[in-house]
Parts: structure tokens; C-alpha cells; sequence
């Protein structure tokens, strides 16, 4: 199986790169909940995702995560 | 399987320990007349034989070395490339030439790149090995030549494993086995003191420690990296992909490691916010700015509450405290130190500053730079150097103020058998120096200055203040005593932060305060300066090695751009190795194998016990990369591919949203430009470029344009640009 975000051999649909990356971008939503007070899982996604600072694959999973809530 | 292995490497070692054969076929190709032609060429006919041989690593070196023991009047002459220097001294004829590096290397005898595993390996005259050596072979004959009439040897070759090696060959295999009989000449520098003295204590090598410890890393190096790299490149050809050198070698492996593991981390990250409070105090007109006390407030709600509490309110001092501290000399440099000092200040890689500094050793301006030691022995005459650097203007106060009082340098705890730190000769310049050579003498002349001045001394001060249940902190500080900072000149960083005379009790009024969202930035990528520095501590490479190692990565394809981002092609050969044969890219294994060739140094066994083992380790390695051989090419091949795909896509296109700007190649004008993917959906963004120069991407949007930024390389500094001709910020440039 490939990673849907870039092709590597995948485990399940994401490769392993993705896939930690994917468990951090989940883990930081209680962070940034507990730092802001409030915030929705799409605002988080999409201040993750243009953040200078998130790191190419979280990058790439917030983008996957947000379209996947607008399906 | 395991047992084929075992037995292929049995046959081979045992064979490659029997004997040097290509000694004797040199033996068997031997010209009777050639002696007799280069000795006329030479001028030498003159010479009767019975001179002593003097073999030098490089023609620079051939030349001081003939000046010092000559007094000035060698006479010199070339043939075949290589310059000879012949002279009397003391009723002793001498001749000294160079051979200009390695003139021997290893390789195997199959001619073909795609036969492994090869264990059948051997020293070959370098012309043999590598195309572009073809100048060895004029060298080789020159010496063998030079050899017949020769009844004494000095090595006289740099002294550390390297040079001993390149001495150690040319003597035995050149001069016809002279290795152990012939004297050591030792000197730290190339002055004509410690030449001369050098000349009159040399004797022959004891047990040949430190050359059979260099035979036997380039032995195990590369076994250990054609192996592996002929696997891995022979892998992906077998894929459908284009031949491409994967390179896989013995420090490459875990210091490639390294930065993968630091990539996939930056690649993950996913930054947490916090928020900076700051706070402006007032009183009587003058005024300051104190930092909250908790450094990172992890919820702008605690921010806010902060912000409000503390306005409009009064602070008071609750406490000043006043520390003075002493800042010790830096040490004296050794290669390491030396590069990344080099590297901080004039953005110089590791290797520029050690070629430059091996210039600046064969001009006699500094010691031997190949050094690990961070000490300065007295015998190296702390003296006579300070007399010598007094003499140059831009030292000489520093120097005279030294030479006044009691000469003590800062040491280092690291040492090197063979050579002091790098410290400057004293001597100046015969020619005109380049800018860099200038610069790079400048920081060795001054750091061994700094190393002799005292402590400098500092002020410390630390103010914290109350506002209600708030607290603040205001910090700085000021030089009390400048000492060695003087000396070290505009490479010290010491700055000073004033901060207003505070006593506790003191109150003022708060006039404003600040809160400023932040993130947290995460790990930076490595340099080549943190990459060299983390080889050191993790002892993988040599002082020698790790720069070209470093370089090596880049060429490759592994890393890119001066943050040595990680390519795909770099990740995927970690994750390769990681999978099968996973002890390749740990320190453990290259660590210990550095470790034994150290002992090896001191020792005076030979190589074949060591290089035996090593072997093996690298042959039990090598049966599960093979076994893979399919799956490995495939992997391979496909980070080629989106490497190579990498390299051209630009980044996402502000245009169309969707699509991603790409370098295109005009197929009717030749000419490159940008285009977005999504050209067939409708999106006609499109971006001229420089036809000139190498282009890559920063994986950085404009901040004005949003448009990709890219950098360009031609010449020698490369340039940043914003590949939007319409960009706000050109226009606004423009306009000013």
C-alpha cells in the first residue's frame, strides 16, 4: 500500500513519516485548546497549516485532516 | 548464504595479506635505461649516487624543506611535472622532491562498477585508479628513479596518519621497501628552525604505528563503501533507473543518520503557541522594560489576566543582585574548533577553511592545521612567535604587551600525540595574501593572542520588580575588565546590555504592557559547522575526513542548501539501511572501528589483523542488503524520482490555489520559466527566470506575494529571488 500523501510504502493509507506526523498534529489540539481556551478542530487545522513554523508532513496531514472534515 | 560469504571473504583476505603483488609486477616492468634518462633530464648526472632521498608530501613543503636545510642555495629543476631540489650541506648530497598527495590508492581488480562483494583489494599506483590521476605515474617513476641512487630516506611527509601513509607507500613501493630503514623527519611547522632541528633528530619509525593505522582505515574504508554503494547503485540500475552513484560509506552512513533524524523531526513538528509578557516602567522621565518572570505563558487567558492586573499600576524592586564573573581565555584552536570559528564568522564550510589553512601552513604562516590537540607546548617558543607577531602591525601592541609578562596560555584538555594546536609562525608573509587566506591567518593570530591574555571580567546584574502578585525581571551587564577580549578583537562577542542603577524598594509606574503571541520554533537544521561539531562528540570521522564527508553528502544528492535540508533520496538510504542492515548507519560500529585504528596508531602491528575483522563485520552486514537486492532498487529508484521531481517544483501556486508552480523547459525557445501544473485546467500564471545559473528551491513563499522564492547560484554568493516579476516589494524597491 502507498501513503496517500506522497507515495512512501504505508502501513495502512499513511507511511510512517505521516503517520507520526499525523498522531502529533492530533496530540497539539489540546494544547492549542488548553493555550486559546477555545478553538475548533477546523480553526486549529487551518492555523496549523499556515503556521511558518509547522513542519512540511504536519503540514500535509492538516491539509489531508481539514479536507476530510469538509467532505 | 552466510557461508558463501564466509568463504569468499577467507579466500580474499588471506590473499590480500600474502603479499604486495603489484610490487612485483612494478619490479618486472622496470626500465633498465629509465634511470639514466630522468637523472640526465634532472640535471643529476653530476650526483653520484650515495645522496640521501628526501620524500615530502607536497612541492610546496619540497621547497621550504630544500630553502631550510640548504640555507638558500638549492638548485631546482623539473621533469615530468615533479620539482626536485638538490643541494650540499655539510658534505651531504641531498635531494627532496614531492609527490603531491597520494600517488598510491586502493582498488580492486575487477574494472567493471557492478562486481560485488569485493574483498580482493590492493594499493595501486593511482593513475591506475582513478582517470584523472594520470600525473601519479610521472611522480612514481621520477621517485623510483631518484630511488636507485639514493643510499639514505627521510620521510619527510606531514606527520600525521595521512602523511604517513603517503610516506609509508612511496617508500615501499617507489623506493623499493625503504619503509622501516628510512629516517622520520617530524616538524610542526615549515619554518627553517624547526625544519633544520627536525633534520637532526630524525630517525627511523618505530613499530610504524600511525602508517599502518592509515593503510588500514583506507583498506576498511573502502571495502566498507564500494560495497555497500555498489549494491545500492547496482540496485536501482536493476530498477529501470539511470546509473546514479549511491554512495554508502563508514562515517557517510551515520552522519547522514544524523540529519535524518533531525529532519523527520522538523518535518513533524507541530508548533505550540505562548505568549510573551513585557512590561514599561516610569519614573521621574526615565524609563525601562522588564521581561514577565515566567518566560512563556502557556494561555493568552493568563496573558490577558497579566496585561490587566499590572496596568496602570506601580511596580516596586524587590531585589537587585550584582555578580561579577570571570570569562576564562579561549583554548588554542585545534581543526575542529578552527573550522567552526571559521564557519561562524566568514560563513567558510569546513573544507574551504582547511584547504585555506593548509595553504597558510605550506606559506609557513601557521602550524600544521591537521591537529586535534587544543595545547601549546612551551617548546614551540611562545617568545619568539609574540617577537615575530610584533612585527606585524595590527598585532604588535597586543604582542609587546604580552611579551612583558609571564607567557601562560590557556589549555585545552584535548591532545594530539603528533601535533600542538594551530597557532601562527610568527613569520610573514613572501607573497600577497588572498582575502580569505588573510582572514583566516587573522582569526589563527588572534585566537592564539586571546589564548595568553587573562580572564576578561563582567558585571552581571539582575532587578526583579512587583506588581501585585506579578513579577518581573530586568537583566544585563557590562564589562568590567576587557582581558583576552581585546586581543581576540571583532571575533569575541561580548556585548554589553545596560541596565538603570535599581536599588530594592525603589517604585515606578507601569505605562504600558504588552502581551505578543509566539510559537514555538522547534529544531533547527544542522550546518556544517553543528554537523562537524556533532561528528566530534559522537568521534565518527577524523579532524581529516570530516569536512570532505561533510561535502561528500551535498554532492550526492543526500542534502541541499546551506541548512542541509535532507532530500528524499537522503531519506529514503537511511530508511534502506535502518531496514536491513541497520548497524551501518549507528555510531556503534564506525565508532569502534575509529577507536581500534586509534590504538592501532600507538601500536606496531600491522594492518591485516584489523582490516581481517572489519571485513567481516562489513561482509555479515552486506548478506541482507543483497538478499533485498529487488525491493532495495525499487525504493531507490523511486526517491530518485521524486527527488529529481522535487527539484524542479517550485511550490504551491497563488494563482489557481491548487496547482504548483514548476521550472519548465520551453521546448521551442530552449528557455526555462515558470508555469503552474494546472496550465490545462486554465491557469495561465507564469514567471520568467534567469537563464543563467543554478536555480533551487527555498521551499519559502514571498511574504508580499506569496509567490515561490527561490535561490540563485551563479558566481560565487548565491541570491534570493521572489519569482514574481510583479511583486509589490520589487515594485516598491523600484520606486525607492
Amino acid at each position: 500500500m502507498k501513503c496517500r500523501l506522497c507515495g512512501r510504502e504505508a502501513v495502512s493509507e499513511l507511511c510512517k513519516y505521516h503517520e507520526k506526523a499525523k498522531r502529533k498534529v492530533e496530540a497539539g489540539y489540546r494544547f492549542w485548546v488548553e493555550a486559546y481556551g477555545e478553538m475548533k478542530w477546523k480553526d486549529y487545522l487551518d492555523k496549523v497549516k499556515h503556521n511558518e513554523r509547522t513542519g512540511q508532513w504536519a503540514k500535509e496531514i492538516a491539509e489531508m485532516l481539514e479536507g476530510l472534515q469538509d467532505d | 548464504m552466510q557461508e558463501m560469504w564466509d568463504q569468499v571473504v577467507r579466500r580474499q583476505v588471506s590473499r590480500r595479506c600474502q603479499e604486495d603483488r603489484w610490487v612485483l609486477l612494478l619490479a618486472e616492468t622496470e626500465d633498465s635505461n629509465s634511470r639514466a634518462v630522468t637523472l640526465g633530464l634532472l640535471g643529476l648526472v653530476t650526483v653520484a649516487p650515495g645522496y640521501t632521498l628526501v620524500v615530502c608530501e607536497k612541492p610546496d613543503a619540497a621547497r621550504r624543506v630544500a630553502e631550510a636545510l640548504s640555507g638558500g642555495g638549492a638548485r631546482s629543476s623539473a621533469t615530468d611535472g615533479v620539482m626536485v631540489f638538490r643541494f650540499t650541506s655539510q658534505e651531504e648530497e641531498f635531494v627532496v622532491c614531492s609527490v603531491q598527495g597520494h600517488v598510491y590508492a586502493i582498488s580492486d581488480p575487477f574494472e567493471e562498477r557492478v562486481v560485488y562483494p569485493v574483498f580482493d583489494i590492493e594499493w595501486y599506483p593511482s593513475n591506475l585508479v582513478e582517470e584523472k590521476n594520470v600525473d601519479a605515474a610521472h611522480r612514481i617513476d621520477v621517485i623510483r628513479r631518484l630511488a636507485e641512487g639514493a643510499t639514505k630516506f627521510v620521510n619527510a611527509c606531514d606527520f600525521d596518519a595521512e602523511g604517513e601513509t603517503i610516506g609509508f607507500n612511496v617508500l615501499r613501493y617507489a623506493c623499493g621497501g625503504e619503509e622501516t630503514k628510512a629516517l622520520r623527519a617530524k616538524f610542526p611547522t615549515l619554518t627553517k628552525n624547526d625544519v633544520v632541528a627536525a633534520f637532526k633528530q630524525a630517525k627511523p619509525q618505530e613499530g610504524q604505528g600511525l602508517a599502518q593505522a592509515g593503510r588500514a582505515r583506507h583498506l576498511i574504508d573502502f571495502i566498507w563503501g564500494v560495497n555497500l554503494s555498489r549494491v545500492l547503485s547496482q540496485s536501482a540500475l536493476n530498477s529501470g533507473h539511470k546509473y546514479r552513484t549511491i554512495s554508502m560509506g563508514r562515517v557517510q552512513g551515520p552522519t547522514l543518520a544524523f540529519l535524518v533524524e533531525r529532519e523527520t523531526e522538523i518535518r513533524e513538528f507541530v508548533p505550540l503557541p505562548f505568549w510573551k509578557v513585557s512590561a514599561m516602567f516610569e519614573k521621574d522621565g526615565a524609563q525601562f522594560t522588564a521581561e514577565y518572570s515566567k518566560e512563556r505563558v502557556r494561555s493568552k487567558a493568563a496573558a490577558e489576566r497579566a496585561r490587566d492586573d499590572c496596568r496602570g499600576k506601580e511596580g516596586v524592586v524587590i531585589g537587585a543582585v550584582k555578580s561579577i564573573v570571570q570569562t576564562p581565555p579561549p583554548l588554542p584552536f585545534n581543526t575542529g574548533d578552527l573550522q567552526k570559528e571559521a564557519y561562524r564568522t566568514f560563513g567558510l564550510s569546513p573544507s574551504q577553511t582547511l584547504q585555506i589553512a593548509e595553504r597558510l601552513y605550506l606559506n609557513a604562516l601557521i602550524s600544521y592545521p591537521r591537529t586535534g590537540s587544543q595545547r601549546l607546548p612551551p617548546s614551540i617558543n611562545y617568545k619568539a612567535i609574540l617577537q615575530g607577531l610584533e612585527r606585524f602591525g595590527r598585532y604588535s601592541k597586543v604582542a609587546r604587551d604580552l611579551l612583558g609578562g609571564t607567557l601562560n596560555p590557556a589549555q585545552g584538555a584535548k591532545a594530539d600525540q603528533a601535533h600542538p594546536a594551530v597557532y601562527p609562525t610568527g613569520e610573514l608573509p613572501r607573497r600577497r595574501l588572498s582575502s580569505l587566506e588573510t582572514a583566516v591567518f587573522d582569526l589563527v593570530a588572534r585566537r592564539f593572542l586571546a589564548a595568553f591574555g587573562p580572564p576578561a571580567k563582567k558585571e552581571l546584574v539582575t532587578v526583579r520588580l512587583s506588581v501585585g502578585e506579578h513579577r518581573f525581571r530586568l537583566s544585563g551587564g557590562r564589562t568590567l575588565y576587557e582581558g583576552w577580549i581585546g586581543s581576540y578583537g571583532k571575533y569575541a562577542s561580548s556585548r554589553d546590555t545596560s541596565v538603570p542603577s535599581l536599588v530594592e524598594g525603589d517604585r515606578f509606574r507601569v505605562v504600558r504592557v504588552e502581551i505578543e503571541e509566539k510559537f514555538e520554533g522547534g529544531l533547527l537544521r544542522y550546518n556544517q559547522s553543528s554537523l562537524l561539531e556533532k561528528m566530534e562528540k559522537e568521534n565518527i570521522g577524523t579532524k581529516a575526513t570530516r569536512a570532505d564527508i561533510i561535502s561528500t553528502l551535498v554532492e550526492r544528492g543526500y542534502v541541499e542548501g546551506s541548512s542541509m535540508r535532507v532530500t528524499d533520496l537522503g531519506l529514503a538510504v537511511i530508511e534502506i539501511m535502518e531496514k536491513y542492515v541497520p548497524a551501518i548507519v549507528t555510531t556503534k560500529l564506525t565508532r569502534e572501528i575509529e577507536e581500534r585504528l586509534e590504538e592501532a596508531e600507538g601500536e606496531a602491528r600491522g594492518d591485516a589483523e584489523l582490516v581481517r575483522g572489519m571485513v567481516r563485520a562489513i561482509a555479515e552486514q552486506m548478506v541482507g542488503l543483497s538478499m533485498n537486492e529487488g525491493m532495495v532498487g525499487r525504493e531507490i529508484a523511486a526517491a530518485l524520482a521524486t527527488t529529481a521531481m522535487a527539484s524542479y517544483v517550485l511550490g504551491p501556486c497563488p494563482i489557481c490555489k491548487s496547482g504548483q508552480l514548476r521550472i519548465i523547459k520551453s521546448k521551442k525557445t530552449n528557455k526555462r520559466f515558470v508555469g503552474c501544473s494546472n496550465y490545462s485546467s486554465g491557469c495561465r500564471a507564469s514567471a520568467p527566470l534567469p537563464q543563467r545559473g543554478t536555480i533551487r528551491t527555498t521551499h519559502k513563499a514571498c511574504p508580499h506575494c506569496s509567490w515561490p522564492v527561490v535561490y540563485i547560484t551563479s558566481g560565487r554568493t548565491p541570491w534570493r529571488l521572489c519569482v514574481n516579476p510583479t511583486c509589490s516589494a520589487k515594485r516598491e524597491r523600484k520606486n525607492a
